[in-house]
């Protein structure tokens, strides 16, 4: 931002003594120290940055609550994204039928409310995921969680549209990570 | 052997093109220790505004970069948003003292201060005089360059650093000039 050689007038107005005073005024210093910290963190939660690897120490939160965080977003995923999928489905006619029932129409609602609570769950956890004091371990039972409820609801969706080939492809990876998983570690999904 | 530092263009592309945060902490750490200084100055020396107005300023260059058209350097053009932040800032605080009839911040110089630095000089003095003051006499704009920043006319930069410069002086020594 400095400029040189074009000064006006002005400069002249400055005594020497005046100019070195100036000219010594620091134009560089160190930031404080949790300001980076907090700049990445607002560009993350405004989506402008990408989550970053987790830190390796850190204080610990409590298992149970992520656990029930966790369960809260699954129990109402599982039953909500079904029916969202039977309403997508469905050609126009049995929507407009299915809308008329008023079974139909309230289960429709529950998958609105239940998808929306669902993905608040799992970004909830995502936010825990960016603070620096979690522990990746800490967060491991929340991410299976997650996960085993998305593989459930896919098997419902499967059910629901067998025809659909996403649903069938997002299966076929599902379960062959979940085949790798059982190889390679000790599960620790919990069900409800 | 010399490292090979990444450009700033470079390091801007990979944050807008994937969110790459270590081009981004790249970046901050390049032109945040020069960026923190100023806008400190600009804001009268308060650290937590000017925090406040760092991140803000950074929030608003990564959201503005793809617009970016690279006819400055970045630097000069994050220095800009941060000017426009703390002036920001400076235009909110002076209407909370207004409603709250604090005094503002700067208008009166401590009575008991025969000498004090320049820094703290500075951050006393009347938010319009120590904005022209610091880009004319500490980062080294023109009175034109100055104008067209601020949105003031040329004479007011003039008339605003000539005032600013006097009650500086008062306020080191009465008796003295800066030094």
């Amino acid at each position: 931002m400095m400029r040189s050689g074009d000064h006006d007038r002005d400069r002249d107005d400055l005594t020497p003594g005046e100019r070195e005073a100036f000219a010594a005024l620091p134009k560089e210093r160190v930031p404080p120290g949790g300001l980076e910290e907090r700049v990445v963190g607002a560009l993350r939660n405004q989506g402008l940055l990408a989550s970053s690897p987790r830190r390796a120490e850190g204080t610990r939160i409590w298992r149970g609550w992520l656990v029930a965080a966790a369960a809260a977003g699954i129990a109402l995923f599982a039953s909500g994204m079904a029916t969202g999928q039977w309403m997508g489905a469905r050609n126009t006619a049995d929507v407009v039928s299915a809308v008329l029932d008023g079974d139909a129409l309230s289960r429709a609602l529950q998958v609105q409310q239940a998808g929306s609570e669902y993905v608040r769950a799992v970004a909830r956890l995502s936010d825990l995921a960016d603070d620096l004091e979690v522990e990746v371990e800490d967060l491991r039972p929340g991410r299976e969680a997650a996960r085993a409820a998305l593989h459930a609801a896919a098997l419902e969706l499967g059910r629901l549209a067998p025809e659909d080939a996403t649903i069938q492809l997002v299966l076929a990876v599902l379960e062959d990570r979940g085949r790798r998983a059982e190889e390679g570690m000790v599960r620790t999904t919990i069900w409800f | 052997m010399a490292v090979h530092e990444p450009s700033d263009r470079t390091l801007a592309g990979a944050v807008v093109g994937r969110g790459d945060e270590a081009s981004f902490r790249a970046l901050y750490r390049r032109h945040t220790p020069s960026l923190y200084p100023f806008v400190l100055r600009m804001v009268g020396g308060a650290e937590e505004d000017a925090e406040d107005v760092i991140q803000d300023t950074w929030v608003r260059a990564v959201r503005g970069l793809p617009s970016f058209r690279w006819e400055s350097s970045f630097r000069t053009w994050l220095f800009g948003i941060g000017l426009n932040r703390a002036r920001e800032l400076l235009r909110r605080r002076k209407r909370q003292h207004a409603s709250s009839e604090l005094p503002e911040v700067g208008t009166d110089p401590p009575a008991h201060a025969d000498r004090m630095d320049l820094e703290r000089a500075i951050a006393c003095l009347p938010d319009g005089y120590r904005t022209v003051l610091v880009l004319h006499d500490v980062e080294g704009f023109t009175h034109p360059e100055i104008s067209e920043r601020l949105e003031i006319a040329v004479g007011t930069s003039r008339s605003q650093l000539h005032h600013a410069r006097r009650t500086l002086r008062t306020m080191l020594d009465p008796a003295e000039e800066i030094a």
